[in-house]
């Protein structure tokens, strides 16, 4: 038989909403739902869901994000995030809610390095929270600042959604790069002013003044590695090296940094290093291949052409888009990983995201802030799972705390659908070349 | 017996993917330095052979995440009290990977016979070597599920039985 359109729709959507409800993994439900039409529709065979899914993975630009994580693990296990948070501490540590900020702060230094929200969160949070514990933060407020400032590891460049978003949809990974920049900060912003607010609340410690003499000490150590966002952003807005070459040579670096220059990293700690990275990489990057059949079967099936038709019919505007746009990330980022979102989703709503007027590379901020804030929404929140798992509590008993945080991102988020360009203009001053 | 054998599996999985992930970065790296050094030429095979690579991470990474299962998976409903409903829940999500995997390493027989017929456009290798991945991630997934399977029920039948 030939399946029709809203029958497709209500297998593979409702199909999908059952099957992760039933706490089937979300790689796999995503492949499962697509195993009933397959078998009514004679125009479809499983060798082309399997070709589908298979193909998704030749994609050499793909090759940065293992690479990435690779950056990330050396630099957690070198002492580098260690350095970090010593640089934040002398920077930010003086004000109203000292540890908070340097919560925040190594959080956005982080991010200028490694591009990963959930290596952020371990990182950081595995010396942050027991630290901000002992000095008389409550630890809910201690969890839900490290899961919270931890998203802006995939908003401040370089970031694996953004390498997934470019390769996926064509766009310049080193435009939306430079994109992610500024919304990236005013969040850092945002998060520092909510540290403030809770510092004069709880009466939250401050830590000492810095010397000049510790300062210079804690920029010595950071130094070397705060070298790595001008080597990445540097080299890919340059022209000089692709998304893929420019998180090698991140990794590189690190490697350095960690085996030769501070010696933390051992031979024998880089065999589980490596393992560590290809297991967590497959994970994520094995939901590329289900998520593209399933994506795939939408198109097929035209469900994004109806969308544009009926977002069209609407007439809703760019920011009445936009708004629809940044809601229905927020709502997937609630229940599934970002990186199958951006392939599902994404390449759904981009015909949308074109007909109404916004820009590409604005879309994808739009996208990426709204599913990096899904990464400490529960139930399938990453960061604060992971934040939760170190400061040993259930995310539902800091739900609260990270609710009050996430307000004052969700408004910078609100700024940059009302003025795109907030995001567009560092991308079209620094490459207007492959910035149409 | 069976449990040893596959946790043999999975350990070796975990070498060849730490190993695999070493290799990955060897082309990669070759590539660049070979663009911006020119101590060795660039060769237009170093792309190739990483995506290559990446595929047999990716398809064994998955297989392994089945066996340790970390795969993500949301918790909507919270889990029930009752041992009977948890294992029916956990035995359901088992069968539809292992029925999902049954299927793939099925038809992935033909998909790798097809790769078998094409050469790749560098390095002219055979695609059997990255499609024959998909048979075997499938036979890797079906066999972990399954084995957690029996496992699920073991362990509802001896709970079972210490209540009684």
């Amino acid at each position: 038989m030939i399946v029709s359109t809203g029958l497709a729709c209500l297998i593979l959507v409702g199909g999908f909403i059952v099957l992760v409800a039933l706490r089937v993994p979300v790689a796999f439900a995503l492949g499962v739902a697509t195993i009933p039409i397959v078998l009514m529709d004679i125009r479809l065979t499983p060798f082309i869901i399997m070709d589908r899914m298979f193909q998704s993975y030749n994609s050499f630009i793909l090759l940065a994000v293992p690479f990435f994580l690779l950056a990330a693990n050396l630099m957690n296990s070198g002492k580098i995030t260690q350095k970090l948070i010593d640089l934040a501490r002398v920077l930010t540590g003086w004000m109203p809610g000292g540890l908070g900020h340097v919560n925040v702060a190594v959080s956005m230094l982080f991010a200028g390095i490694s591009g990963s929200s959930t290596a952020d969160a371990a990182g950081c949070g595995k010396i942050l929270i027991p630290a901000m514990v002992k000095e008389g933060y409550d630890a809910r407020f201690a969890i839900a600042i490290t899961a919270c400032s931890s998203v802006m590891g995939v908003i401040i460049p370089p970031s694996i959604l953004m390498v997934v978003w470019g390769g996926v949809m064509q766009v310049s990974v080193g435009a939306l790069f430079l994109a992610g920049a500024i919304p990236g900060l005013l969040i850092g912003f945002a998060l520092m002013a909510t540290v403030y607010g809770y510092a004069k609340v709880y009466d939250y410690p401050i830590t000492m003044r810095p010397t000049f003499a510790e300062f210079w000490s804690a920029f010595k150590g950071a130094g070397l590695a705060l070298l790595t966002p001008i080597l990445v952003i540097g080299g890919i807005v340059g022209g000089i090296v692709t998304p893929t070459e420019s998180a090698i040579i991140a990794a590189a670096y690190a490697l350095i940094l960690g085996a030769f220059v501070y010696r933390t990293v051992s031979f024998r700690d880089l065999a589980g290093i490596f393992y560590d990275t290809g297991r967590f990489a497959s994970i994520s990057l094995f939901a590329i291949g289900t998520a593209s059949a399933f994506g795939w079967m939408l198109a097929f099936y035209n469900v994004p052409r109806l969308i544009v038709d009926f977002m069209t019919a609407t007439e809703l505007g760019v920011i009445g888009t936009s708004l629809v746009i940044a809601a229905l990330f927020l709502l997937f980022g609630l229940f599934i990983d970002a990186i199958p979102t951006i392939i599902i989703l994404g390449t759904v709503l981009l015909p949308v995201a074109n007909a109404a007027g916004i820009h590409p590379v604005a879309f994808a901020i739009i996208g990426v802030v709204s599913l990096a804030f899904g990464l400490v929404t529960p139930p399938y929140g990453l960061c604060l799972l992971i934040s939760a798992a170190i400061g040993g509590m259930n995310v539902i008993t800091v739900l609260k705390d990270v609710c009050i945080i996430l307000a004052p991102m969700l408004l910078i988020l609100l700024l940059v659908i009302l003025f795109p360009e907030l995001a567009l203009w560092l991308p079209r001053t620094l490459m207007p070349s492959s910035f149409q | 017996m069976i449990l040893r054998g596959l946790s043999l599996i999975a350990a070796t999985l975990r070498v060849i993917i730490g190993s695999l992930m070493f290799l990955l970065a060897i082309p990669v790296a070759m590539q660049v330095i070979a663009r911006y050094t020119g101590i060795i030429p660039v060769y237009l095979w170093t792309e190739e052979l990483a995506t290559f690579i990446f595929v047999w991470i990716v398809m064994l990474g998955s297989a392994l995440a089945v066996w340790e299962g970390t795969h993500f998976d949301v918790q909507v409903i919270p889990e029930s009290r009752r041992p009977l409903l948890r294992f029916l829940q956990q035995a359901l999500v088992l069968t539809l990977v292992a029925v999902f995997a049954l299927l793939f390493a099925w038809y992935g027989i033909d998909y790798a016979k097809f790769g078998g017929i094409q050469n790749s456009v560098m390095m002219r290798a055979n695609m059997m070597i990255t499609h024959i991945s998909v048979p075997i991630a499938g036979a890797l997934w079906a066999v972990f599920s399954l084995y957690r399977l029996y496992e699920a029920f073991a362990h509802y039948r001896t709970a079972g039985q210490a209540i009684s």
